[in-house]
Formats: structure tokens, sequence, C-alpha cells
């Protein structure tokens, strides 16, 4: 038997830049807010997973606190893309018939400074890719998007200041939601003479470490039907990692046919495409990373990403808002937490109360996640 | 030791780099015997088809920078360099991709499309007992086709 997947309910905690709570509190808080907006008791959830990655046992510190129901738990890891992987996986659950309700958490206390690299040479070998790049200075987190802007820049012809624009519209974006990090609007001169990391890429175009956590209660779309006539439906979704393409193996390091492959699934499983986006949730963890995925979900066409951006289409208000709640960039970016909180706000929105950030009429948006090298895309519509 | 001397030639850094009597550089790749991909640096299977089938694939020496960034800040600690450097993907003659440090000029110099070759670079202290990398550097005409 297979049933369609709705979202029933979504909870999301204040991200904030030092934590003040332990990740069990933040989780309870998150799932209590989730459970309450679904109209569901922890009794009701028939299977979990804690999205996270930088906590090993995770599953029993988030759930055990909350109720020992039996249920089976899961701690799922894939960096960046934890919370969109558990909601696929979640997904592809309920779509089977195995389960009926399920419970995603994703929580993050992240430890100090840069975000730590998840490889070290006590375990990873010397010869490994990732670990022959790191110590020779090669692999770097912001390089990474560096590498893509100048490129696409010298394509293009994109201007710094294009890519600035979008950490500026998140910022703003995020004074618009009270769980946001940032709160604090900046300038283009602001975002522009921050600290040059890489380079094009600037400090304040760089997703700062936040802590916190974001919950959704999953359902067949028949249970959610007994909570509401117009249940929103995860009607769609994709999911990749990192694929060398022999042909062109500039694709496989420097483009986002990663979020290419991943949006064909969403679109082809729920028989929609780009034009019928009504808002997106992208990974914007580098302002550039904003473009390239918008132009790899097709919301704007190759090479037009920057200037699509510069010309307000992203804003609220404009024909396909991004990232309304500030994105990673206002929001800060609690690793295992930040898919499951893009989710959380296109649910919002679909519903209706997004409050002074509402896109009107929103029905269907769309959520981009990334991952070292995962790149999940899922379809919400109303 | 990361140097395996064969006396004709000396093996670094688990084989991906060789330098030869005149201490001049080689990068080793591999090419796919089953489906023909070329790729650097050298794998235990085919990165396009997953095969274990694989031999060596010396690289040309010369290429073209594809793209580049400035590192200043949000590296791990290279043993290549202090920041700021330049680090860059390389397209070779032959047209293999390689990912690579740029030395020997002012990293805020490097453009797109810059001609460069092959060199080898004296590791700094390091614990992970790597003596001698590579990098590319700038070089033009003749001097750029030389060996490749
Ligand atoms: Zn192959």
């Amino acid at each position: 038997m297979s049933d369609k997947v709705a979202v029933l309910g979504a909870g999301v905690t204040l991200f904030e830049r030092r934590a003040t709570r332990r990740l069990d509190e933040m989780a309870s808080e998150a799932v209590s807010l989730a459970l309450r907006d679904a109209g569901l008791s922890y009794g009701d959830i028939e299977v979990a997973f804690v999205a996270n990655a930088y906590r090993s046992g995770s599953a029993p510190i988030v759930f055990y606190k909350l109720s020992r129901t039996g249920i089976p738990i899961t701690h799922i890891d894939i960096a960046c893309a934890s919370g969109t992987r558990s909601i696929q996986l979640a997904g592809h659950l309920i779509a089977s018939g195995a389960y009926q309700t399920c419970l995603v958490v994703g929580v993050e206390i992240m430890p100090g400074g840069m975000v730590p690299w998840p490889i070290d040479p006590e375990t990873v070998s010397l010869y490994h890719e990732m670990m022959f790049d790191t110590v020779t200075g090669l692999l770097t987190m912001p390089g990474a998007y560096a590498y893509k802007a100048v490129r696409y820049m010298h394509d293009f012809g994109a201007t710094p200041e294009q890519f600035a624009q979008v950490a500026v519209k998140n910022h703003r974006n995020s004074c618009l939601n009270p769980n946001a990090m940032y709160r604090k609007e900046f300038s283009i001169e602001d975002v522009l003479g921050s600290r040059m990391i890489c380079y094009p890429l600037t400090l304040f175009q760089c997703c700062a470490n936040s802590n916190g956590a974001a919950a959704v209660v999953l359902s067949s779309e028949t249970r959610a039907r007994r909570h509401t006539s117009r249940p929103v439906l995860l009607s769609g979704w994709g999911e990749t990692s990192m694929r060398f393409d022999p042909v062109d193996p500039v694709e496989s390091h420097l483009s986002e046919g990663d979020t290419v492959a991943a949006a064909a699934g969403a679109y082809e499983m729920s028989g929609t495409g780009p034009g019928d986006a009504d808002l997106a949730q992208v990974h914007d963890a580098f302002s550039a990373a904003e473009v390239l995925q918008i132009e790899a979900l097709g919301l704007c066409g190759k090479g037009e990403g920057a200037a699509f951006t510069a010309a307000g289409e992203t804003e609220i208000g404009g024909s396909v808002p991004v990232n309304t709640d500030g994105g990673l960039m206002g929001c800060g970016h609690p690793v295992g937490a930040s898919g499951c909180r893009m989710v959380a706000e296109v649910f919002r929105q679909l519903k209706g109360q997004a409050g002074a950030r509402q896109v009107e009429g929103a029905r269907l948006g769309l959520v981009q996640n990334s991952g070292l090298g995962a790149s999940n895309v899922l379809v919400l519509e109303r | 030791m990361t140097g395996v001397d064969t006396g004709r030639e000396t093996s670094h850094l688990g084989g991906r780099l060789i330098t030869g009597p005149d201490g001049d550089p080689r990068l080793i790749g591999i090419r796919c015997l089953d489906c023909g991909t070329g790729a650097f640096p050298a794998t235990d299977y085919c990165p396009g088809c997953g095969s274990g089938s694989l031999e060596d694939l010396p690289l040309p020496r010369a290429g073209t920078v594809w793209t580049y960034t400035v590192v200043y800040m949000g590296g791990y600690g290279s043993i290549v360099a202090d920041p700021p450097y330049a680090t860059a993907f390389i397209e070779l003659d032959d047209g293999t991709f390689v990912h690579a440090p740029i030395t020997g000029c002012d990293p805020e110099s490097v453009r797109v499309g810059m001609e460069v070759a092959l060199t080898t670079v004296e590791a700094k202290e390091n614990d992970l007992g790597i003596t001698l990398t590579y990098a590319f550097e700038p070089a033009v005409g003749r001097e750029r086709g030389v060996g490749s």
C-alpha cells in the first residue's frame, strides 16, 4: 500500500550564537512545538530521526528524554544536509506504507570557532583526496564556493556587488524572524567592506555558526486528513551526492549538477516545475551558493541568477522570494537543524502563518539543502 | 618518508608526484581501463564507473587556470603556504583537471586563463611525513612547453 506524504506540524527554537541550553533541552522544545502544531502527542509517533552532525549518541539523548515508547529511533548525519535527508527518509517510510507518522528533529550545539573539518589525520588516510587537499590548503568551505563565484564572474560578467546582495537580502529578512540569530540589517557597503575570507567572498557573505533545533512531524495524507481538510503535502523530493562526470569533469567539482539532478527528481515525482514555485529556501552557506542554487533549481536561467538577485526578484514581494526567514546567513547555521528549519519555514508560509514575512498566496515552495557534496531538493504544496 | 628513490626517479606523496634525476616533476593520475576516464589524483577505483582496473596516467606539466581563489582565512593550516595564498583548478593541456596551489607570484595577480606549469615546493614543517609537494607557477611560451 502506498500513500502521499503530508507535513503535519513544525517547530523551531531560537537560533542563538552561544548555546544557553543543552542539546536535549533545545530538541525537546522544538519537538513540543511541532507536536502541538500537528495536534499529536509523542505517543502517536511511530518512528523518529534526529539529524545532527557533531554529537554521536544523539538519538537516545534526544528521544529518551521525551518518552520511552519503544519506537525505532535513528541518528542521521550527512553534515549540513542531515535535516532534509532525514525528512526524505521519513517520506520514503510513509509513502511505502510502513509507518503512518514520523518525527524528525534537527539539533546542534556547534563547536566553537570555524566549522571544524570533519576529517583529521588520526582517522583518515593522508592520501584520501579530502585529507590531502585539506593539509595542502586547497580545501576550505568558503573556497569551494569562491571557486564557483570566480568562474561565474568570468563566464557571465557578474560582479561581487551582485553576490553581496544575497547577504543584504537575507539579513534584512532575518529582521522579520524572531527565531533568527542576527535580526540585523547590513548595507551592501558593510557586506563588501567586511574582511575578505576567500576572494571574492567577504566575512558577511559566509554564514555563521549558531545553536538551535527545528522539528517536523510528517504523516500519511490519510492520517493528516483526520486533522485538517487542507494538508501541506511533501509531494516530491530528490536526493543526490557528488557525482563524477567523465564527459565533463568540471561538472563534478565546480557546478551544481547534484542540485540539478535532485531537482529533476523532485519535479518529476511531484509533477511540477520551477515555474510553479511561489518561494524557495536554498542553501545560502555562502552568498554565491544561493545564486548558483536558484539557477540549478531552474528559478532563473543559467548565468542570470546574480542579476536576478540584484534586481530584487528574490526579495519578499519579488517574483520568487528566496530564504524568507533569513536563510543560513540570517539565522546562523546549526548544521543538523538547518534542513528542518528550511522545511519548517516553507510549511509556515504555505499555511499562511509566516506573519510579517508572509509571501501572499503561497501554494508551492521548494527547499534545497546541501551537505558535503550531497544535495536534497523537496517540493511542498498545499 | 614520502619519497621512494628508484635511482632513476623518486616517487612522492603516495605516488601522485614523481621527480626525475634533475628534479623535474611530473604528476601521475589514473586512466580507467574499462571506461577510459582520466583523473587526478590517483584513486583505487575509477571515479567515473567504480572499476578497479586502472593504469598510471602521467600528466602534462602545463595548463591554464580554470578558476581560482585567494584564501585569506578559512583554511585549516596549509603545509604549502601561509595566508593569503592562491589555489586553483587547472585545466592541463590534455584536459585533465588538477586542484593545486599557485606559487611564484603575488596571489592577487592570479587570473582565470593564466598559463601555469608544474613545480615542486618544500613542505613546511609538519608531522605528516611530507617533505616535498607540488604547486603550479606562472609560465609562458617556451618555458611553459618544456618537457610537456
Ligand atoms: Zn571507469
